[in-house]
């Protein structure tokens, strides 16, 4: 096993990770009733983190949405309690909102990942490891301490590195243009990684029974939500086990997640975007409160995520902002050795895949 | 001609990546040998422009004259395009002066610190670049050998 190998310096991490155990109180066990006995993370563990989050590895601004955990100090004890009093909620105000295609908000056009926004974010480089420790119980804070170490000593490898989709929510976090085509009945989001969709039913649907959920997980779980007014609430269920990024927790396929988009006014915010590079428009920002529930969480996490509209007004903009088609297994040249080195084809030696004559050889037999 | 409007914003994105490593961001950057820089001049030969990653190809003259086919990765189309590199940013025939972190096991390819075309036109982190010259230019053309592929990484440029 590799793990001997790292035995010390694991070892070391877990120290950290035993430490943290004898305070844990678990919160989303108890769950919401048990609000009035549970201490919240931010109370245990005072010096971890931001005062945003204990995790969080700096302070992150936001128009509209809120850094706050919903449902209470602890939170809500799940997905659907927390769906269902968002539902209520809108209910108390006469809603679910019943859009036509003329009153559903405008969120056309091409969109980029805000990186500073909060703490899922690309590389998992928002997040402290030690306060992403803390929100988990004994034997995933364990197994994340261990995977950590092998990340950091280059012994981890990333599963999109397969050319594998990324697992949801890290849906939300990976680079490249994204799109929302909102109709009445359904909202298809886009994110350009190898190509990903998210549907998500509006129509007052519930989840798929038991006997058609993918016991396995899908790549972007199920979706389903409801409009109150401008804002688009969505719950999801049924992800794959994954990991929520390169050097961030495992999740579990039981994971849930609650969210909750909003195109916000962004007059007089003074908030400064990260969007590596990208041509942005700085009056255009979706926020969106992402709430995940986790059995292997002691308490709900719960941050903000955003994305900026790119600027397409130039005959220039609209040429390099052209989206296309996003094929993995082409572009990538890493690969395994039988020895398990992790390395990269040099000239000439990735098989020409997409070259016609390469396809039809009279030495290729199917058996 | 090359239009390159963004360095400024390129050498942010590469002084962000060279920390958080986004541009590798599709796999580790563990193969790479980042405590080594590798300085080559050669002719490209094919530019790929690919998700999750493009690859710049050139053939570099070595000192005895022979060539080696080098490969470069660089990032995705979809962070290329924010910063106004195009699919025909590099064209086969330019003679470029490329920056690379070798493989660690000394196979010519290696990521794309930074690079410079012959019209002066930048990429990436250029400190130490500096671009192919006439003679440069006009050996370019006039070398075919290639040499085994085992002892590029010894024939190479090393810097630093």
């Amino acid at each position: 096993m590799n793990y001997l190998k790292h035995g010390a310096s694991i070892g070391a991490v877990l120290v950290f990770a035993a430490l943290i155990s004898v305070t844990a109180t678990t919160a989303q066990e108890a769950g919401a009733d048990a609000s009035e006995a549970c201490v919240p993370l931010k109370e245990q563990h005072p010096d971890l983190g931001t005062s945003q989050s204990i995790s969080a590895k700096m302070e992150f601004k936001t128009v509209w949405g809120s850094f706050e955990l919903p449902g209470g100090p602890c939170g809500y004890a799940s997905a659907e309690e927390h769906y269902n009093a968002l539902l209520e909620q809108a209910r108390a105000n006469g809603g679910p909102t019943e859009h036509t295609l003329e009153t559903l908000p405008d969120w056309s056009g091409s969109w980029g990942t805000d990186n500073s926004t909060g703490e899922i974010a690309i590389v998992g480089r928002n997040s402290t490891r030690e306060g992403m420790a803390a929100r988990l119980k004994p034997e995933a804070r364990e197994v994340f301490m261990r995977d950590s170490q092998l990340w950091l000593d280059d012994h981890a490898i990333d599963p999109i590195s397969f050319c594998l989709q990324p697992n949801f929510p890290r849906w939300f976090t990976e680079y490249g243009y994204r799109e929302q085509f909102l109709t009445p009945e359904r909202s298809v989001f886009y994110s350009q990684m190898v190509n990903q969709l998210r549907h998500i039913y509006t129509d007052g649907r519930p989840h798929p029974s038991e006997e058609w959920m993918n016991p396995d997980g899908e790549w972007l779980g199920y979706s389903i939500g409801f409009w109150d007014e401008d804002v688009l609430t969505i719950w999801t269920k049924g992800v794959k086990e994954g990991i929520l990024q390169r050097n961030m927790p495992r999740q579990s396929n039981q994971m849930e997640t609650i969210e909750r988009w909003k195109l916000v006014d962004m007059e007089g915010s003074g908030i400064e975007p990260n969007t590596l590079g990208a041509d942005y428009d700085p009056n255009a920002r979706l926020e969106i409160e992402l709430t995940m529930y986790d059995p292997s969480f002691i308490e709900p996490w719960h941050t903000v995520v955003a994305y900026y509209k790119e600027v397409e007004e130039t005959p220039e903009d609209k040429e390099q902002n052209w989206i296309t088609s996003w094929d993995c297994v082409e572009g990538s040249n890493w690969y395994i050795t039988e020895a398990g080195v992790i390395s990269q084809y040099a000239p000439g030696e990735k098989p020409p895949i997409t070259d016609p004559d390469y396809w039809f050889n009279e030495n290729y037999t199917h058996q | 001609m090359k239009t390159f409007t963004k360095l400024i914003a390129i050498g942010a994105i590469a002084l962000t990546t060279s920390v958080a490593g986004p541009v590798l961001a599709h796999h580790s950057a563990a193969m790479f040998d980042d405590e080594q820089e590798v300085i080559l001049t050669g002719t490209v030969t094919r530019f790929d422009y690919l998700n999750p990653h493009s690859w710049l190809y050139i053939e570099a003259v070595n000192e005895d004259g022979t060539t080696t086919a080098w490969g470069f990765e660089t990032a995705a189309p979809t962070r290329l395009q924010r910063i106004g590199v195009g699919p025909r940013f590099w064209e086969p025939g330019d003679v470029v002066t490329v920056k690379t972190h070798p493989l660690r096991d000394g196979r010519p390819a290696g990521d794309l610190v930074g690079a410079i075309h012959a019209d002066g036109t930048e990429y990436g982190e250029v400190e130490g670049l500096t671009a192919p010259s006439e003679d440069d230019v006009a050996d370019a053309g006039s070398t075919t050998e290639e040499a085994a592929p085992d002892g590029a990484g010894e024939e190479a440029e090393l810097a630093n």
